[in-house]
């Protein structure tokens, strides 16, 4: 089945959307968790997900800490910021703003 | 906000640098085991996390600040460039730390005498009155006018009057010596807003009845070192002027009174005890114009307010009967800087530092330009080799201009230390002014300085880096790469504009330097009067109040001792300031016979009252006549002498000699005429004088002597000290010293002008020099093959260095040409400082000429001789 990239631009949405809904987590459970979410039609590029991570931890939307994860390794656990918080509130009314408009556009006369 | 964390977050991630890569590196290798575990595959599981790499390398980038990254690499690569040519980068290091260095130092000079407040609570509000009479004595306000606008004014929170320039003598246990005081009124400390280190200061009670509270308040330093720091000081006492004084106070240890750039006060007693303080004039009567104003201004009123209001007040009780000094318009200013009547003559100096060290800066610059235009000629391959390679042009500006910041930068930090030198080098020509005091100019590196330092040498560097890195990184790089790598024209048209700017500034700078070091040496050996070996002494039985009587009978048996001495050959003194130089006081002169145009105002005169022997001593030559002797003496026939300038005015027709003056109301016969022998400079004009005998004035107290020696004058003064003190050891003797030095202490301004000037003009010359020859080697190195075919065609090597000498000599002759117009336009502003010469002596000029016209030529020989020397072959194989 083929899976459609994500829209430029959406990927710090999707990061803050999923630490938003199940707490922090670490950079292998947030890609999971967005194919799980969207029903594996959005395909992140797992390994993108690691430089984005790194500008949103000095956006300060985002902090990181090494614990234990659930099978006893150590694992990167991100966690939302108040900052991060906000900046998805933001993102989201965006992307609506961006999305309504171009279903507007397309919408047959 | 946001911005500021996010700076500071990324400055943690710069620091924690190796943690972050070591996390991520971990987290990324977790990431592929959990999705190794998930398919069962750890090639599929890496392939799915992509290139890590280039996510290591994307992840690096939002951790650094890739500016900083480029500017370290960039940094470090110029350091690297400017190790490599370590003679480029001296010589460039040199140029900028000595322009900034002659910057810093004139600034903290203007700083420390124009803009400095006093180190005071709320200095801004404080403002300070000063009279604008013409005499320098006496020309302040009375007590009366003083009272009476402390007690009105309104602008003003809080006045108090001080007299604050009297030395005072001081007996301290016993160890007596002159100490520098002020007289102030109660208010003072007050009004300063200073707290006592120890004791109290003065309190209204004490400052109400004239000479009965005998208490003073002593300086921190004097407490230190005179009573050891004695906590119990208060209740000890010590003599001033040969009354006893207790002492109830020591003032801050930062505080030396309120005259910057003067000797610190290190003693203060009450205006009720000025008595004691100053005895020319009783400084309580209205006709003494003694005091000083210092105030606060009230909240809500402005310096102007509070000058109309004070100019109001001082209209109401001005007695022009008892004052010869109008204070209208009066100086009412906020208290920054030394005295408004010590800025006068400090501005002009000032005004020609400023200008030394400007053009110091701009032929600096024009140099560094020079140099950097240079060697972006030679690394034109270099350059074109690297955006061949794919660097952007902007990189290339950027590093060129890193380059050059870096210069400067270095450059700066060493002239800023380069500056405390040339501060203390400036700083020896105050340490003893003609009454043998020095000045105290604080020239500290505060802030303010340090910006400056870094503002000039950051800005020389980037404007002169900016323009040569402009041309390197512009052109044709396939060009540059086959050229032989000589470079473009246009840099070196601009470099020949530069060294001829150069070498215009440097004639101007010579010439100015020769002016002031013709007018030093005229200073000091003129044909006026002759001071070398001879000793100048200053006896003060008036502060001992020795009644005139007494101190008659003291002054001839001073003189009577010292003719005893064997070294000693003539003895003379006078009454006035300045024995030579100065006039000494003025009075009316007219003439009987004649009816002068206003009757009611007689022409004034410069007058000294001298004793016998004055003009042998001082060696001024009498022209007509005698000078005064030992039957001139009070009782006698009234006699005068009058100067050349004096008997040409009055008498332009005839002889002086027998002709009879009206001297300050009085017939004098006029029985000499002597030379002119007070100095006065290209602006000004001999002065008329009148000498009359000081023994024709029985009112007369203390003197100013003038000892001739056989020998050596400093090794003559033990024993003129010690035969004056014999006779009283209490009688004052202050400013013993030799007379050369007094005259070198008047004139500190000249010769420290001309130490400045002869100093830069030498470094310009250098500087100069060095640029020519730069710009001669490279025209040289450019035209190797031409030469090689020159000689091989038969051209001798004197055709050689002459033709590249010719190239040097038409920049001289264009800048030199260019210089002498700017001089010629510029001296004229050293007219006040010019003794014996004109602003436009032939000789200083020619000798600039000479200087730099011999360096330059010199410069351009050495490399012309060296291109003529080479191997036609070896020419012609080149490149």
């Amino acid at each position: 089945m083929g899976r459609t990239e994500i829209p430029p631009g959406t990927l710090y949405m999707l990061i803050l959307r999923s630490l938003a809904r199940s707490g922090p987590q670490h950079g292998y459970g947030i890609a999971q968790h967005i194919q799980q979410v969207t029903n594996d039609v959005l395909q992140v590029e797992e390994g993108s997900l690691y430089p984005a991570l790194q500008r949103m931890l000095v956006k300060g939307w985002v902090t990181a800490e090494w614990s234990q994860s659930e099978n006893n390794r150590r694992a990167r656990y991100y966690k939302l910021t108040p900052a991060g918080r906000k900046q998805l509130s933001v993102e989201v009314s965006e992307f609506e703003k961006v999305t309504a408009a171009i279903r507007k556009a397309i919408a047959p006369a | 906000m946001r911005w500021l964390a996010e700076t500071w977050r990324k400055l943690l991630m710069i620091a924690r640098r190796d943690q972050l890569e070591r996390d991520l590196e971990e987290e990324m290798q977790d990431h592929v085991a959990r999705k190794a575990a998930e398919l069962g595959d750890p090639h599929a599981a890496r392939r799915a996390l992509g290139n890590s790499t280039r996510l290591r390398e994307e992840s690096r980038e939002a951790w650094a600040w890739m500016w900083i990254e480029r500017l370290i690499q960039d940094l470090r690569y110029a350091f690297r460039v400017l190790t490599n040519s370590p003679g480029f980068t001296a010589v460039a290091l040199l140029t900028v730390a000595l322009a900034t260095a002659g910057c810093v130092t004139v600034y903290s000079f203007i700083d420390a005498l124009f803009l400095r407040s006093l180190n005071v609570e709320h200095a801004d509000r404080l403002v300070r009155m000063y009279g604008t009479g013409k005499n320098s004595v006496n020309s302040e306000v009375s007590y009366a006018e003083y009272t009476h606008i402390r007690d009105h004014i309104t602008a003003l929170d809080s006045v108090t009057a001080h007299y604050s320039t009297a030395p005072l003598y001081v007996n301290i246990n016993g160890e007596a010596g002159e100490l520098s005081g002020a007289v102030v009124s109660s208010r003072y400390f007050p009004t300063l807003g200073l707290k006592p280190a120890l004791g109290r200061f003065f309190s209204p009670e004490e400052d109400s009845v004239p000479d009965r509270d005998a208490v003073a308040v002593i300086g921190y330093g004097l407490w230190r070192s005179r009573f050891g720091g004695d906590p119990a000081v208060t209740g000890r006492s010590l003599r001033i002027n040969g009354k006893t004084f207790q002492v109830i106070g020591v003032a801050p240890e930062d505080f030396g009174g309120v005259l910057l750039g003067q000797t610190p006060n290190q003693v203060w007693i009450p205006l009720m005890m000025v008595r004691t303080g100053y005895r020319w004039c009783d400084a309580l009567s209205e006709d003494c114009h003694l005091l000083s104003i210092h105030g606060r201004l009230a909240s809500g009123k402005t310096v102007s307010e509070a000058r109309s209001e004070m100019e109001g007040l001082l209209r109401q009780v001005w007695n022009p009967s008892a004052s010869d000094s109008w204070h209208i318009p009066l100086v009412l200013e906020p208290a920054t800087g030394i005295r408004p009547r010590d800025q006068r003559s400090a501005q002009t100096l000032a005004r020609l530092l400023a200008i030394t060290a400007g053009m110091l800066l701009v032929i600096a610059c024009a140099n560094l330009g020079g140099l950097l235009l240079a060697r972006g000629t030679a690394r034109a391959k270099e350059i074109a080799m690297r955006i061949s390679l794919g660097a952007s042009r902007l990189r290339i500006l950027r590093q060129l201009l890193t380059e050059s910041i870096l210069l400067a930068a270095l450059g700066g930090a060493l002239g800023l230390v380069l500056s405390r030198w040339t501060s203390q080098l400036l700083m020896g020509f105050y340490r003893r002014d003609a009454e043998g005091y020095g000045r105290f100019y604080d020239l500290r590196l505060d802030p303010q300085v340090v910006i400056f330092a870094a503002a000039v040498s950051l800005g020389a560097g980037v404007l002169f880096g900016l323009l040569p890195a402009l041309l390197a990184s512009r052109g044709n790089t396939g060009d540059t790469l086959r050229s032989s790598g000589a470079g473009s024209g246009v840099r070196s048209r601009l470099r020949a504009v530069l060294v001829a700017a150069q070498v215009a500034l440097s004639l101007t700078l010579l010439v100015g330097a020769g002016l002031l070091a013709r007018s030093g040496s005229n200073l000091e050996n003129q044909s006026s009067f002759d001071v070398h070996h001879v000793v100048a002494a200053r006896l003060r039985p008036r502060l001992m109040s020795y009644s005139p009587a007494k101190a008659q009978v003291f002054l001839r048996e001073v003189v009577n001792r010292l003719n005893g001495i064997g070294e000693v050959e003539s003895v003379t003194f006078t009454s006035g300031l300045g024995l030579v130089w100065g006039p000494g006081g003025q009075n009316t002169l007219s003439l009987p016979a004649d009816l002068p145009a206003d009757p009611q105002r007689p022409s004034r005169v410069s007058y000294q009252e001298v004793a016998p022997r004055f003009f042998e001593t001082l060696r001024i030559g009498i022209l007509q006549g005698r000078e005064f002797d030992g039957h001139d003496v009070a009782g006698a026939q009234q006699v005068a002498v009058v100067n050349e300038s004096l008997a040409r005015r009055l008498w332009p027709y005839s002889s002086a000699l027998e002709k009879v003056i009206v001297f300050a109301k009085r017939p004098y016969r006029v029985v000499g005429v002597a030379r002119d022998s007070m100095l006065y400079s290209a602006d000004s004009s001999a002065t008329p004088m009148v000498f009359v005998p000081f023994w024709q004035d029985s009112t007369q107290v203390d003197a100013r002597m003038a000892i001739r020696v056989r020998g050596d004058a400093e090794s003559a003064i033990p024993e003129i000290k010690r035969t004056i003190s014999s006779i009283d050891p209490d009688v004052p003797i202050t400013e013993l010293m030799p007379m050369i030095g007094q005259v070198r202490g008047h004139f500190a301004d000249v010769r420290l002008a001309g130490a400045v000037l002869l100093s830069t003009s030498l470094l310009a010359v250098l500087l100069s020099a060095l640029g020519l020859y730069g710009v001669i080697a490279f025209v040289a190195a450019r035209r190797t093959r031409e030469v090689g075919i020159r000689m091989a065609l038969g051209a001798r090597p004197g055709e050689v260095v002459a033709m590249f000498l010719k190239q040097g000599l038409a920049l001289l002759v264009v800048g030199g040409i260019a210089g002498l117009v700017l001089a010629l336009a510029t001296t004229r502003m050293l007219k006040a400082w010019l003794y014996g010469i004109s602003a436009s002596d032939p000789v200083a000029f020619s000798a600039g000429i000479a200087v730099l016209g011999f360096t330059a030529v010199l410069a351009s020989w050495i490399p012309a001789r060296r291109a003529a020397r080479i191997d036609p072959m070896a020419a012609l194989r080149s490149d």
